[in-house]
């Protein structure tokens, strides 16, 4: 720490001082007699850096007001350590209240302090000079007292060497320790509470295991029971069903009678064919026997029905070819049916259908009565024609000179004989065209009958075939003998043929009454003993399907309460992994502050080991220091010292040659020895803090100097280190003024000290390269 | 003021700072042990040194700039 500018108002002494522009490196000298204020300079730069000087301590500030003032204030400006500059401004008032702030130089007072109050100041005069009050007074500031020899552990040697700073962390360190065998043990208490719960609560690790197992169990079983329970329902329910349809369908089926049409026959057979099918799956599933005696005979008694049914449903398909063929010949159908040479009819009737024929007939007819007409036209006409030729003939041959005979001798410019002959070959023409006209008008009438006979015969077709269709549609409908009587009587001989040869073999059994209430017979009882076989087949599913229910229902109460033991089970277990899981962190949390504490013990141990190795280094260097410093004090009278653990000091001299103690030296002897320690326990803080330049202010270090000793002195001070480059001087009187840098005069009646250096450096500041390679 | 070379008739003291004193003493400790035993694990030796060091290291002003 260099200071750069100081500035008091109304401090001790003086109302006003100004010290500015403070040289960084040189002497400066403070003269004056005694009360001139010497040593109010180096009070007020105490007070200024630290917020109290030498002689006043904190409490007593009030008394560092100039009498009468009100207050006052310091401003000490320096250069720290990390090279910056900064300012404190102290502000006191004459009840001691204090104000301190610590800026940056340079800065606006208006971007605020960089700390301020009166611990944080110092706090930072610590940092930015690496030195307390208590190592400033010890070291860097010689107030005017007698000069005494420090301890060699005591405080101030611990701060001037730092060992101060590494006990403190030593010690905080070993609080630590402290507090963290509190914490741990309140955590092995809290662990062995956890414990404690976790044994009373006593779980036994496999029974929740087990009684998942159990449920697990149980629930399958429960739900085999539930669905085997349901399936044995459904075969049940499907059993009575089948044998409900099977016996509906075979009542139904015996109630058939002779007067039964064939659609029913059809339905009912299909009907109790199928449940009888039914019935033998249901009895093979219900574990009876499919081919029993009463499945058997109603199956038996059924497929003869079956049979007669196949069979007339192959006179139902002649019956539907026949149909067909009428269709087409009544011209309903659009499939020409070609006629089979057995249908043909005799007398090789046409294959057209009804339609055409009728009206081919009735062209005929038109024709035949055009043709029929013109003959009557044409016989009438030359009829007529014969009897005018009879007639003039006639009238030539009785009466030529009649009327008529002139008229006609006239018309007829011929000879006589010529009209009479060609009157009577006329008439004989005439009337054979006559007779001849009659005979084919007779031929074309007998025709027109024919053709009439021919269009009522196709008539009468036409309705026997509708008559016919209209059996065979209602033959599915009408009772089978009435069908078959009907179906018998069509105009078709092969249909014919198969009627009566069903009727007399395959469908007896439908036709036949006797035939049909012997098989109905057969069906009844068979029927009905299967169907008792499998109400009883049902009933034994549905009784046991109830035991399987109940069971299921049993199991299923079992899993409930197994349902709330696994609860309960699982609530302790949470408990207990809770527990766990507490003990589990309070472990870990207990397990890392014991390596807390391990860290924290191998700290202080290494602290320790750096302390003493601070002490081993400390004192052969002091020793060092001093034995090179004294003879320059001393103009060689002293050279040789020992200093033990203790800092008790005994030199060399060698007038007695022997080493004696401070006791036997004089008083100047013993300053300039004393003035050697505090220069070597200046440079162990240089050392040990900052390593930056530092100033001294030395309040009378030669009051018992003759005039020699302190030239010798002096020109000590200014070459004893690289590092100490500013050095406040104080003295009455200095023999050669001019040598130093800065002369302060001090006036016993002026109380007001102003003065200004260059502000610049007297010396170069060599590069140091012990520095950088010590140790 | 004297600025020749040779001016400083004391050399220069020969203290450290407690940081670098305790940092320098650690690690000839770390070493120590190390010779010992090959295969040492420093990783408490460096958690302590890093502990004290945050312990040393004053700070108000440098975090103030």
């Amino acid at each position: 720490m260099i200071l750069k500018r100081l500035e008091a108002r109304n401090i001790l002494k003086y109302r006003q001082l100004l010290l500015a522009d403070l040289p960084a490196h040189g002497q400066i000298a403070v003269a004056g007699p005694n009360e001139a204020g010497k040593t109010a300079v180096g009070e007020t730069i105490c007070l200024g850096l630290f917020g109290q000087t030498f002689s006043l301590g904190p409490d007593d500030l009030d008394k560092v007001i100039r009498w009468g003032e009100y207050g006052g204030s310091v401003t000490v400006e320096f250069t720290g350590s990390d090279g910056g500059d900064y300012t404190i401004v102290r502000e006191i008032d004459n009840t001691g209240k204090h104000i301190a702030r610590l800026y940056l130089s340079g800065e606006s007072t208006e971007e605020g302090p960089l700390v301020e109050g009166t611990d944080a100041v110092a706090e930072a005069v610590r940092e930015l000079g690496g030195f307390t009050y208590k190592s400033f007074i010890d070291s860097f500031y010689l107030a005017q007292r007698e000069m005494e020899m420090p301890h060699g552990k005591s405080e101030t040697i611990k701060a001037l060497i730092g060992v101060d700073r590494l006990e403190t962390a030593a010690g905080e360190l070993q609080a630590e320790i402290t507090e963290t065998i509190t914490t741990i043990g309140t955590l092995e208490t809290q662990i062995q509470d956890g414990k404690r719960k976790i044994s009373q609560i006593n779980l036994d690790p496999a029974q929740l295991g087990r009684l998942e197992s159990q449920r697990d169990a149980n629930v399958k079983t429960a739900v085999a029971a539930e669905k085997e329970s349901d399936n044995l329902s459904s075969r049940a329910n499907s059993v009575g069903k089948t044998a409900t349809a099977f016996i509906k369908a075979a009542e139904m089926f015996v109630r058939s009678t002779p007067r039964t049409s064939y659609e029913q026959w059809r339905d009912r057979k299909q009907c109790v064919a199928t449940g009888l099918v039914a019935a033998a799956k249901a009895s093979q599933a219900s574990g009876i026997d499919a081919h029993s005696p009463a499945l058997e005979t109603t199956g038996a008694a059924v497929q003869t029905f079956e049979h007669g049914l196949a069979q007339y449903n192959q006179i139902r398909n002649l019956a539907g070819l026949y149909r067909q063929r009428l269709a087409y010949l009544l011209d309903d159908g659009r499939i020409h049916i070609p006629r089979r040479e057995d249908d043909r009819q005799p007398g090789g009737e046409s294959d057209a259908p009804f339609a055409e024929r009728r009206a081919a007939a009735l062209m005929e007819i038109v024709e035949v009565t055009r043709r029929r007409r013109l003959c009557v036209g044409l016989g009438i006409f030359f009829l007529e024609l014969a009897l005018f030729a009879w007639v003039g003939w006639a009238v030539l041959l009785a009466a030529p000179e009649s009327t008529i005979g002139g008229w006609l001798q006239a018309v007829i410019a011929l000879g006589e004989t010529g009209r009479q002959l060609l009157l009577l070959f006329g008439a004989i023409g005439a009337t054979t065209l006559t007779g001849l006209f009659t005979a084919h008008y007779l031929r074309e009438t007998n025709e027109m009958r024919e053709g009439q006979r021919t269009l009522e015969n196709i008539d009468t077709q036409s309705q026997i075939a509708r008559v016919e269709m209209g059996v065979i549609d209602a033959m599915d409908e009408a009772a089978m003998p009435d069908a078959l009587e009907a179906l018998r009587g069509v105009r078709n001989d092969l249909l014919s043929s198969a009627v009566v040869s069903f009727v007399e073999r395959e469908g007896t059994v439908l036709v036949k009454p006797d035939a049909l209430a012997a098989k109905l017979a057969e069906i009844r009882e068979g029927s009905t003993r299967a169907t008792r076989s499998l109400t009883e087949a049902q009933q034994r599913f549905t009784d046991r399907a109830a035991d399987l229910k109940r069971h299921a229902m049993e199991l299923q109460a079992t899993v409930k309460q197994l349902d709330e033991k696994i609860t309960e089970e699982g609530r302790r277990w949470e408990q207990v992994e809770a527990l766990e899981r507490t003990v589990a962190g309070l472990q870990a949390k207990a397990s890392e502050l014991r390596h807390a504490i391990v860290v924290r013990k191998l700290a202080c141990e290494l602290i320790d080991a750096a302390c003493q190795r601070i002490y081993s280094r400390f004192h052969p260097e002091l020793r060092r220091f001093v034995s090179k410093l004294l003879p320059r004090l001393t103009g060689d009278r002293y050279e040789h010292l020992e200093l033990d653990e203790d800092l008790r000091v005994r030199v060399f001299c060698k007038e007695k040659n022997d080493f004696v103690g401070l006791a036997e030296l004089s008083n100047g002897t013993h300053r300039q020895l004393m003035l050697c320690v505090r220069l070597a326990l200046s440079q162990a803080l240089i050392a040990s803090s900052s390593k930056a330049a530092q100033f001294l202010f030395f309040d009378e270090p030669f009051a018992f100097f003759d005039e020699r000793r302190m030239a010798r002195a002096i020109d000590v001070l200014r070459k004893i280190s690289p590092q100490i480059t500013q050095v406040f001087l104080a003295a009455q009187k200095f023999e050669n003024p001019e040598a130093f840098d800065m002369v302060l005069h001090c006036d016993v009646d002026d109380n007001c000290l102003e003065a200004s250096g260059d502000g610049l450096s007297h010396t170069e500041l060599p590069t140091w390269p012990a520095l950088s390679k010590v140790g | 003021m004297d600025t020749s070379d040779d001016k400083w008739f004391v050399e220069q003291f020969h203290l450290r700072s407690p940081i670098e004193e305790f940092q320098e003493s650690s690690r000839l400790e770390i070493e120590r042990l190390r010779d010992r035993n090959p295969r040492f694990d420093d990783s408490i030796h460096r958690e302590a040194i890093d502990l004290t060091l945050r312990k040393l290291r004053p700070g108000l002003i440098g975090a103030k700039r």
